[in-house]
């Protein structure tokens, strides 16, 4: 009996496999070419990549990496069901064989379309939008690096997962927990407690997880992109293959034996349910402790629950609540040693104290919102009282005549102001020097020194583009210069009154704190 | 030849819960037929599993042709185990099975596979899915058959088959392991069925071997005696008991009509009618047991059954 190619064995079970997972290939490939058609539309039509590329593209490729989630326990299902289980683990083939085989088939139906997906992008932007090809090959390279990580936590938890559900709720809140834990540290310990807001440090940028969807869950959508360098990316290719290799040892261990149980190993289901709570803790912590005890208490509890099925006892319910007990007191001992130690030593100065003339009640509000795209355009000025100038029936050009105007002033009044700020802050930025670079572009002035100001402000609560801090006679300075190139401005108050909307002080942007 | 040696199969998931299997040795030759034999939930299926390399075993070895089989393909190419589920197929053809086995188990026959579906006139581009549960398993007796491979273990491989197909496909496999010489291996509640076709057979009660041999010296190991004793210190049936034990002999039931007993007794029928000559018997007659009998018998001596569940109710 000739034995049987260790290559033909994988092809051969390769082409089985395939076959198990042809309803997720399917939302791949839609996926794939929702993505790579909005890519294309969005350089084509829009010829910016800002426009349609970064949204609804990395969107979609953000989906096709998800799908990861579904493919690894379709192609796994002798992990789970008894019956795959008698028929894969007692083919002629080691444990090696089947996860190479398993590995080619994920690769196959998942890695590859979005590589083709990905590559008719770069041949486009190649095509039609030139200057954007670098901006599409690290954005093509972030894709793939979120789509190895998704892969990656997929089949480490599906290796230690017999069950379905377990994999799949696992798998989703690993790469929810490992790509915000570190962020959601970093912004609430050192960046929350300090009270300074810097971007000094990108805690997204760092190699590990997804960075958008820590972006979204901490709420920075207008801070951060999650933006990766080349060897940050690189490196978070290798920690997936990391991730892959573990996986690998783990699978090998694994037999016909655990198939079923819901977690297979016990300091996985420590790690899960730990890793879980911290981030649903971190991530409420600053914004309410009564709804970081309630959501770590649905999620640890309902990991608890769930995984033990029927076999639930007080003993593993204590653990679980002894594991939100645990993340908590972590968590607040952190807290409090960051507060009492101004961030762990992270601040250099007292801002409170430095700008203290600031955050009096005659404190003024500066600001100007620009959507390009949308309908309507805003340039205004509010103070705490009841200005809040809106410029009617805006268009594109009268607000970016108000965007220079109001930024021209913004530069010239607060000159002294910001130079003075910058002795303190070495993150505060000014992008508002050249305004025309940006004209196509969602305007990003970065005047973060408001959380310094106004006593009271949350730290996450911010407001559109520029945000500045002046005296309500500057205001009242800047909206004249606004009225005298013709542009339209009404008080909120007025705005309320015209739309027969009831006025409360408290709906006033800036006020609702 | 399949080595099984000191194997303990505990699932660990309760540490008061007996081991699914406890130190079960036995050697099962080439070219036979065995017969799995065992209450519900003896440890028949774990078994086999360990023997298809499914489970690894908590202690001790399983060897095919002296190479341990668990995560070993050189042996598990030696094996084709067929479940007693058949859902997992549902989404295949016969022909995409054919295609997934032949390229698994290296003498994979297609012709054999042909001849086996057009005999058991099975369609082979049709999803196993439309199969009804008795298709669907001649499918993966086909599909076994065609694997040639040198150990085929079937649990409980004719349920849902009717009696015609049932003695059809117990012709074709029996055809097929005469033709190569090949071992077949078969768990079975069918006890007719398991003493028509096999020449060895072995029981499992709870995990633990009760017996295993060759089918003949089993059932010439086990005696049915009509028995009349008229001894009035007999006459109860524990005194019977007693003094048939006191002869060397192992009692596994007695039952009295009127004045003939019908004891069972683990010995051949040659030793125990000359033991039971000693109590000065008007009638000893000796009757082979059937394996049936042999199973129910061994398995009521542990406590297992109704029977005297019934009797105590009466």
């Amino acid at each position: 009996m000739a034995a049987q190619t260790s290559l033909t064995r994988i092809n051969s079970y390769s082409k089985v496999l395939t076959k198990n997972c042809k309803l997720q290939f399917l939302l791949v490939l839609v996926l794939c070419v929702l993505s790579g058609f909005m890519n294309v539309i969005g350089m084509i039509a829009f010829g910016k990549l800002e426009n349609g590329f970064i949204t609804e593209g990395v969107f979609f490729s953000f989906l096709v990496a998800l799908a990861g989630i579904l493919i690894v326990p379709a192609l796994f299902r002798e992990l789970y069901n008894r019956q795959y289980a008698d028929v894969e683990f007692s083919l002629p083939m080691s444990a090696a064989e089947r996860y190479k085989a398993k590995l080619f088939v994920l690769a196959k139906l998942h890695i590859l379309p979005f590589i083709i997906s990905q590559a008719i992008t770069v041949l486009v932007a190649l095509t039609f939008a030139r200057s954007d090809t670098p901006t599409v090959l690290l954005t093509f390279l972030s894709n793939l690096s979120a789509l190895a990580f998704t892969d990656g936590i997929a089949l480490l938890c599906m290796s230690c997962c017999g069950s379905i559900v377990e994999s799949l709720y696992s798998s989703l809140f690993m790469a929810i927990s490992v790509s915000t834990i570190i962020p959601a540290a970093y912004l609430k310990l050192f960046m929350g407690l300090s009270g300074r807001h810097s971007n000094a440090f990108d805690p997204f940028a760092l190699p590990i997880g997804f960075p958008e969807l820590a972006v979204k869950l901490l709420g920075y959508d207008d801070e951060w992109y999650g933006d990766r360098s080349v060897p940050m990316l690189l490196i978070s290719l290798a920690l997936s293959a990391m991730l892959f290799y573990i996986a690998y040892l783990i699978y090998r261990r694994r037999s016909g034996l655990s198939t079923g149980k819901p977690i297979v190993y016990k300091a996985f289901y420590c790690v899960l349910i730990l890793l879980s709570t911290l981030t649903v803790v971190l991530l409420c912590f600053l914004n309410s402790f009564y709804l970081a005890i309630f959501i770590g208490l649905l999620v640890c509890v309902g990991i608890c629950v769930t995984s033990n099925r029927g076999k639930l006892t007080l003993r593993k319910l204590m653990f679980s609540m002894l594991a939100l007990v645990g993340c908590l007191a972590c968590v607040l001992v952190a807290g409090f040693a960051g507060y009492a130690t101004n961030g762990f030593g992270y601040v250099r100065n007292d801002l409170s104290e430095k700008f203290k003339e600031h955050s009096n009640d005659k404190t003024a509000l500066l600001m100007i919102d620009y959507y390009p795209g949308d309908e309507l355009y805003q340039a205004g000025i509010y103070d705490y009282h009841e200005e809040f100038p809106i410029v009617e029936d805006s268009d594109y050009e009268k607000a970016s005549k108000a965007f220079i105007l109001v930024a021209d002033e913004i530069d010239r009044s607060n000159k002294s102001f910001g130079d003075n700020l910058k002795n303190y802050l070495d993150t505060v930025i000014y992008e508002n020097k050249d305004v025309k670079e940006y004209a196509g572009a969602t305007f990003s002035i970065r005047c973060d020194v408001y959380h310094r100001f106004i006593p009271g402000e949350a730290p996450n609560d911010y407001y559109d583009n520029i945000l500045f801090s002046c005296t309500p006679e500057q205001a009242m300075r800047i909206k004249q210069k606004l009225k005298d190139a013709g542009i339209n401005t009404i008080s909120y108050r007025e705005y309320f009154e015209q739309n027969d909307l009831e006025f409360r002080e408290k709906d006033m942007p800036g006020r609702s704190y | 030849m399949i080595e099984i040696s000191g194997v303990t199969m505990d699932f660990g998931e309760a540490r008061s819960e007996k081991p699914s299997l406890s130190d079960i040795s036995l050697t099962i030759p080439e070219g036979c037929i065995f017969g799995f034999l065992g209450s519900n939930g003896a440890g028949k299926s774990t078994l086999l599993r360990l023997m298809s390399g499914v489970y690894p075993a908590t202690s001790g070895e399983i060897k095919i042709d002296g190479e341990n089989v668990y995560d070993n393909p050189n042996a598990k190419e030696k094996i084709f185990f067929v479940n007693d589920e058949t859902t997992q197929f549902a989404n295949y053809t016969a022909d995409e099975l054919r295609m997934f086995y032949k390229g698994a188990y290296p003498a994979f026959s297609d012709s054999v596979f042909e001849k086996v579906m057009s005999a058991l006139k099975l369609p082979l581009d049709k999803k196993l899915s439309t199969f009804s549960k008795g298709m669907k398993r001649q499918a993966i007796v086909a599909l076994a058959i065609a694997a040639q491979t040198k150990y085929l273990l079937f649990d409980e491989a004719f349920d849902g088959l009717d009696p015609a197909m049932r003695r059809m496909v117990k012709n074709i496999i029996t055809d097929d392991i005469f033709d190569r010489g090949a071992t077949l291996i078969l768990s079975s509640h069918n006890l007719t069925e398991i003493s028509e076709i096999c020449d060895h057979a072995m029981l499992i009660h709870e995990g633990e071997l009760i017996f295993c041999d060759e089918l003949d010296a089993l059932r010439e190991g086990f005696t049915k005696v009509q028995l009349v004793v008229r001894d009035p210190a007999l006459a109860e049936e524990n005194a019977l008991r007693a003094g048939i034990t006191g002869l060397g002999l192992e009692v596994l039931d007695i039952v009295s009509m009127g004045s003939i007993r019908q004891v069972i007794v683990k010995a051949p029928e040659d030793e125990v009618v000359s033991k039971l000559s000693a109590l000065s018997p008007e009638l000893a007659e000796g009757v082979p047991l059937t394996l049936e009998e042999i199973f129910i018998y061994e398995l009521e001596a542990r406590g297992y059954g109704s029977a005297d569940l019934i009797n105590e109710d009466k």
